[in-house]
């Protein structure tokens, strides 16, 4: 496993993304536990680095962005992405393809990224199912197709969202896929996200029976007044590569 | 209510906190915010500065003297470190209830960061030493080793994720080792959302009122002889915190007034091994 900060120099949103996020992400996970008592497994004791420097795609050309990506998924290893801007995670995603043309693209986020329009340019036409939008359009942005709104998710737990998947998956994830009171930031102001419970169910079910071939989570911006965000957001992490160990007990060795 | 026999304690320590300091202020945010005509006199032990084993002496031999005198501890920390002086001022006394520990952390290390008595350590320190009954609840942040522990030694404890299937009937009294219990309460066992001024945050903690409803399924019955509360971090948000820790030592203080002092508590009780 390969923890990698990736910033772009200057992000599209409001409030700029930048290293801020990931550091505090980083700075938080040597106060969390990787044993994880529901399973009774640690998520991993050994494989784990974290790169000393971050990696630095450009503005808008997320396709290139990529390419400096792709060196992470060498010798087996799962890349684990810490954003920056949310449109890290099409580099992300493209990386993901550029490794293994199968897999499938998966964002949990609570709202489409502003940047979004450079999502499908950099995946070539490969779509990105989404699930957790608090207030789903009627139609999504080219490029994008709906999976399961966040009501649905919170409303409808019972019912397995990840059917149409394949088993090859890479996970984008945004903050705002919880709910602002589980993960409070200035990025994350809109109601009806995914509390810490369910959004633990749902990534298990997902990785239960596929294979996860890369992990981002971009868009993190750390409030110094809210620092239980930062912990949620890494303790998140851990548990998913936990979960991924569960179906590939060999990715720790990578 | 008459809280003539409960004393408030005041615990301003932290020595060993891991990432964001500032617990040591915990006591001096809440007093202010406490209603006086309806609160226990206080104490305050010592002050910042000093050594875990010198403040952890204090506090035991503040709270030995109040045991005997037939009063009970309403103690505020502090880190959880604290809760050891406490424990121990009511074993020299000759006071051994079971310990009953709400919390997000498991605490059982022998050792964190080069010392045994962290804040990580507490729990573990408690049990070494003196050797008494425990019941943890609300855990879910724990290494392997203190999972190794606990299977091993078969020290009660009841998961976060258990309490969210609703561990037994709900609103059933929770079996405890023993009916005499003090109740040490790390603020972090409730969600971050509830109390978020705290320096080692963990998801997935009880809302307000499930968390006093575990109170209330611990208690019911019981002999509360003291409790503390702990880890209150004002530097990291005290606007919200302030008011739920003070509204929780108000849930507290009628079972700890209802409660007595063990009458075979006698000067000089056996500290270690039990």
């Amino acid at each position: 496993m390969v923890f990698a900060r990736v910033y772009s120099a200057r992000g599209h949103e409001e409030r700029h993304p930048g290293p801020d996020g990931p550091d505090s992400i980083l700075t938080a996970s040597a106060y969390v536990e990787l044993y994880d008592e529901e399973t009774d497994r640690q998520a991993a004791d050994r494989g784990m680095h974290t790169l000393a420097e971050p990696i630095l795609v450009p503005p808008g050309d997320e396709a290139s962005g990529a390419l400096l990506l792709v060196p992470l998924y060498r010798h087996g290893g799962l890349p684990v992405i810490l954003g920056g801007s949310r449109s890290v995670s099409a580099a992300a995603m493209a990386a993901s393809l550029d490794h293994d043309p199968s897999v499938d693209l998966l964002l949990l986020a609570g709202s489409f990224p502003v940047e979004g329009a450079a999502v499908p340019a950099a995946l070539g036409g490969r779509s990105v199912r989404v699930a957790g939008l608090k207030s789903p359009p009627a139609e999504p942005p080219p490029g994008f197709s709906l999976l399961a709104p966040a009501r649905e998710l919170v409303e409808h737990p019972v019912r397995d969202p990840w059917e149409t998947l394949g088993r090859h998956i890479h996970l984008s994830i945004h903050p705002d896929f919880f709910e602002p009171a589980v993960l409070p930031g200035p990025g994350n102001r809109e109601p009806g996200g995914i509390d810490w419970w369910t959004a633990l169910a749902l990534v298990r079910a997902l990785l239960r029976s596929r294979r996860l071939v890369g992990l981002d989570l971009s868009g993190h911006l750390p409030d110094p007044g809210l620092v239980h965000a930062d912990f949620t957001l890494a303790k998140f992490l851990y548990r998913i590569v936990g979960y991924a160990l569960e179906r590939n007990p060999f990715l720790g060795e990578a | 209510m008459a809280y003539g026999d409960c004393r408030l304690v005041l615990l301003p320590f932290e020595g060993t906190t891991s990432y964001l300091t500032g617990t040591a202020g915990g006591p001096a945010a809440v007093v202010p915010h406490l209603v006086p005509a309806s609160f226990p006199s206080s104490v305050t032990v010592g002050g910042g500065g000093t050594t875990p084993g010198a403040f952890l002496a204090e506090t035991a031999r503040v709270v030995r003297e109040l045991t005997l005198a037939g009063e009970k501890a309403a103690a505020v920390g502090g880190e959880h470190t604290v809760t050891y002086g406490v424990v121990r001022g009511l074993v020299e006394a000759g006071v051994r209830p079971t310990v009953i520990q709400l919390d997000a952390h498991a605490d059982l290390r022998p050792e964190y960061e080069g010392t045994p008595w962290s804040h990580a350590c507490v729990m573990r320190r408690i049990i070494d030493d003196f050797g008494l009954p425990t019941l943890a609840a609300g855990i879910r942040s724990l290494s392997a080793e203190e999972a190794d522990f606990i299977g091993e030694s078969g020290r009660p404890i009841i998961f976060a994720h258990q309490l969210r299937a609703g561990f037994g009937s709900p609103g059933s009294r929770l079996d405890t080792p023993g009916d005499d219990v003090y109740l040490t309460v790390d603020i972090d066992f409730l969600d971050p959302s509830v109390m978020p001024g705290t320096g080692t945050p963990e998801p997935g903690g009880l809302g307000w009122y499930a968390g006093l409803s575990l109170i209330d399924r611990l208690l019911a019955g019981r002999n509360l002889v003291g409790f503390d509360l702990v880890e209150f971090c004002p530097p990291v948000e005290s606007a919200v915190t302030t008011r739920a820790v003070v509204r929780l030592i108000e849930y507290l203080l009628p079972s700890l007034a209802a409660g007595r002092i063990p009458v075979a508590a006698t000067p000089g009780g056996s500290g270690a091994g039990g």
